[in-house]
């Protein structure tokens, strides 16, 4: 069997015929085995440069060992439902050629009667070439469709008629609505307005193309979406009219701005019409750019006629308007720069100029932005103000020197006392104290009492005089100022006022004296005059107790001298501090009546107060306060 | 009140009638009061000083051994005479004690500043007043040494 199978093919090449020329010459490669065991009889020249092997070579082999395929197995099953059905189709496979290529083939196989034997003659295509277009092609449209997907603008194809062919994601997404759904549906139908929309699309068809036609989509939602449709017609390769192809770009968000920024250029422009204050800009070359209402109304100029024309001539000044103007280009700004704006009536008014540099987004200067500010008004209240300070000023001076000549008058008045009462005052004392002397055997004893009455008298007066300069003096005496150690001034002060009297049963408690701030000598003084006073008036007590205290409260310093003496009937208590007021009779207890109203005097030019408290024969305390 | 010669030890310049009598009474009860001349304002004392008006020709004479020199005086007064005696040259060294009744500190530091020599308060009491009177006079005439210009005569 195997023998025939061998020699029949050897016998058609011995006899040539037409057809087996055909076959050996043929273009595709072809080869006929033997359908009982799949032995390859013959194979023709195509095949043999396919495969890479000679006639000799491959006769006898099996179709799956005639080449070296890659994929070997497939050939089990083509072979099987070749058995089964006689006929298999553009099998795939891939081989290797001699030269290590891989080949891509399709086989056919077919099941034949040659004579009177069953062969399987296969017919192998190369369509390596092909293969590869098809590839590269399909890559290509994948590609482009992603392309298009990921295209966040929504684009859709249109046909002649005006029905969707294809769209993208994003139109999905901009209607609401699948590709499914929208493919053949109306283009026209997804805008707010459909006439529009189509007037755009036939343009598009009458003239090739648009660009940026204002459309809004409507999404399924209502919402609506802006867009601007750039669209071209596109064409097979025969140039035959496809339809429109269309890409919208959302303009939403820009509209939105454009919006936004208009709205606020508006409300800028008001905000600056709406100042009080005259605006204007200028320009680097000092020409005026722009102007509010409050300029024209500053300038009583219009806007028309104010704009490009020099800020500086609308001063009094002008040089003065462009040194400010030139500070602003130099230092960046000015502020409350004094100018004065001449109005067209001719009337002026007074400004204060505030103004910086303003440049674009580059930095680049643009002009100068001031603004004005109208103090005419407040230059009058100003003016008046010093005018009425001026008067003020006058009267107080007037007043002052009213005073100082008052003052002058009563020093005066202090001198003419101290020097023309003590001279009669001292004739008095003098010729009472001769007349006693030399005349002494004329007069009796009544006539030498009263004699002596007045020369007592005499010297109760000359005190008087002397309390009573004292106290005016204390009044004008320039104070000098410093910490003063109350509570080391009280001791002194009492150790003295003890010293002198020796025979007193004395008891002093000084407690914790705040320091104060004040002329030490007139403090001793109040201190001196509290002291003799708590000693004085408590002579009939035995011991004596003076208590001398102090604090600090509510920003004073309270002081006291208190006594355990005679004290004194609150009624009188406004009589205290008085001039030559005493609540005791001269022979009662010695003193002219003054010295409280001394310590009043020093207290209050302190800045102080005085006070006192007292009940009769349960003793007094007297109060002071200075400025902590 | 100046001796046979005119010579003048205590010039007192005193407007008060009462307080001449008094500080002239409290001289003489120690024997002060010999030579002394009294003059009831400042224009004659300085008349009296520098040998004018009604003391003109008087010379050297009238320059006594201290003047008691009130402040309140009429037509001249007390200051000016001191300010006067003191910038003359011939004047100058004569002491003057001012006498006054003012307790006035402005008056006390004007006058050492126009170059007093004394400056005496007078007490109202009259024990006072002519026990400082007394020693006034004794100190100047007696205790002080004067320049040589007045000591000489």
């Amino acid at each position: 069997m195997k023998g025939t199978a061998v020699s029949s093919p050897t016998s058609t090449r011995t006899r040539r015929s037409e057809p087996a020329a055909a076959f050996r010459l043929g273009p595709d490669p072809m080869c006929v085995m033997r359908a009982a065991d799949g032995a390859l009889l013959d194979a023709n020249e195509a095949f043999e440069r396919l495969v890479g092997a000679s006639r000799q070579d491959l006769i006898g082999k099996a179709f799956a060992g005639a080449a070296r395929w890659l994929d070997s197995r497939i050939w089990e099953r083509a072979f099987q439902e070749l058995a089964l059905g006689g006929e298999v189709r553009d099998v795939e496979a891939r081989m290797r050629r001699a030269d290590g290529t891989v080949a891509h083939v399709t086989a056919s196989f077919r099941r034949v009667e040659l004579g009177r034997r069953r062969c399987d003659v296969a017919v192998v295509r190369d369509v390596t070439t092909r293969r590869e277009a098809q590839v590269r092609e399909s890559a290509a449209s994948l590609y482009a469709r992603s392309l298009i997907e990921a295209s966040l603008d929504p684009l859709v194809t249109i046909s002649p008629e005006g029905k969707i062919s294809d769209v993208n994601r994003a139109t999905e997404d901009a209607t609401g609505l699948s590709r499914a759904e929208l493919i053949g549906t109306d283009f026209a139908d997804y805008f707010t307005e459909p006439e529009k929309a189509r007037v755009g699309y036939r343009r598009v068809l009458a003239e090739g193309y648009v660009r940026d036609y204002p459309l809004t989509l409507r999404h399924r939602s209502g919402l609506s979406i802006e867009v601007l449709y750039n669209a071209s017609v596109y064409r097979n390769e025969r140039g035959d009219l496809q339809g429109v192809f269309a890409a919208a770009r959302d303009v939403t968000m820009r509209k939105q701005m454009e919006e936004a920024l208009r709205r606020s250029e508006q409300s800028l422009r008001s905000l600056i019409e709406a100042s009080l204050d005259p605006l204007v800009t200028i320009s680097p070359d000092g020409k005026i750019t722009d102007v509010n209402r409050a300029t024209e109304e500053a300038t009583g100029i219009a806007r028309e006629r104010l704009v490009g024309t020099d800020f500086a001539d609308y001063f009094t000044e002008p040089e003065k308007a462009r040194a400010g103007y030139q500070q602003v280009l130099a230092r960046g700004q000015v502020r409350d720069y004094p100018l004065t704006v001449r109005h067209g009536s001719g009337r002026t008014i007074d400004v204060l100029y505030n103004a910086s540099v303003y440049r674009n987004e580059a930095g680049e200067l643009q002009g100068v932005f001031a603004a004005a500010r109208d103090v005419t008004l407040r230059r009058r209240l100003e003016e008046e103000v010093r005018r009425h300070r001026d008067q003020l000023e006058r009267l107080v001076q007037e007043r002052t020197a009213e005073l100082e000549a008052a003052y002058k008058e009563l020093e005066g008045f202090s001198y003419s006392v101290s020097h023309d009462l003590r001279t009669p005052l001292r004739a008095i004392d003098g010729f009472s104290r001769v007349l006693l002397e030399e005349h002494r055997e004329q007069l009796d004893e009544e006539g030498r009492r009263l004699l002596s009455v007045v020369r007592e008298s005499t010297a109760r007066m000359s005190r008087l005089i002397d309390e009573m300069l004292a106290f005016s003096r204390m009044g004008r005496v320039q104070m000098s100022v410093a910490d003063v150690d109350m509570r080391t001034l009280a001791r002194a002060v009492y150790e003295e006022l003890a010293a002198a009297a020796p025979a007193r049963d004395l008891r002093l408690e000084v407690g914790a004296l705040p320091s104060a701030r004040g002329d030490k000598v007139m403090l001793r003084q109040v201190l001196a005059n509290l002291l003799d006073n708590a000693v004085k008036f408590s002579r009939s007590r035995t011991p004596a107790v003076i208590e001398v205290g102090g604090r600090t409260e509510g920003g004073r310093h309270l002081y006291y001298v208190k006594d355990n003496g005679v004290g004194f009937d609150m009624q009188y208590a406004g009589k205290l501090f008085g001039v030559f007021q005493r609540l005791h009779a001269p022979g009662e207890f010695e003193g002219t009546g003054i010295g409280l109203a001394l310590v009043k005097r020093i207290v209050v030019r302190h800045g102080g107060s005085v006070w006192a408290e007292g009940c009769p024969g349960e003793g007094a305390t007297f109060h002071f306060a200075l400025p902590a | 009140m100046s001796d046979a010669n005119g010579a003048v030890e205590i010039l007192l310049v005193e407007d008060s009638a009462t307080d001449a009598e008094l500080c002239i009474r409290a001289l003489k009860k120690h024997n002060l009061a010999n030579k002394l001349e009294w003059v009831k304002d400042g224009a004659e004392a300085l008349d009296f000083l520098l040998g004018t008006g009604s003391h003109a020709g008087r010379g050297e004479k009238s320059r006594p051994k201290v003047i008691l020199l009130d402040l309140r005086l009429p037509k001249v007064d007390g200051l000016e005479v001191l300010r006067r005696v003191k910038s003359e040259s011939s004047t100058k060294a004569i002491p003057i004690v001012v006498l006054t009744s003012s307790q006035e500190d402005r008056d006390v530091v004007e006058s050492y500043r126009l170059g007093v020599n004394s400056f005496i308060s007078k007490p109202v009491e009259f024990e006072a007043f002519a026990a400082v009177v007394a020693q006034l006079g004794l100190y100047w005439l007696v205790v002080n040494r004067p320049p040589p210009a007045i000591a000489k005569r």
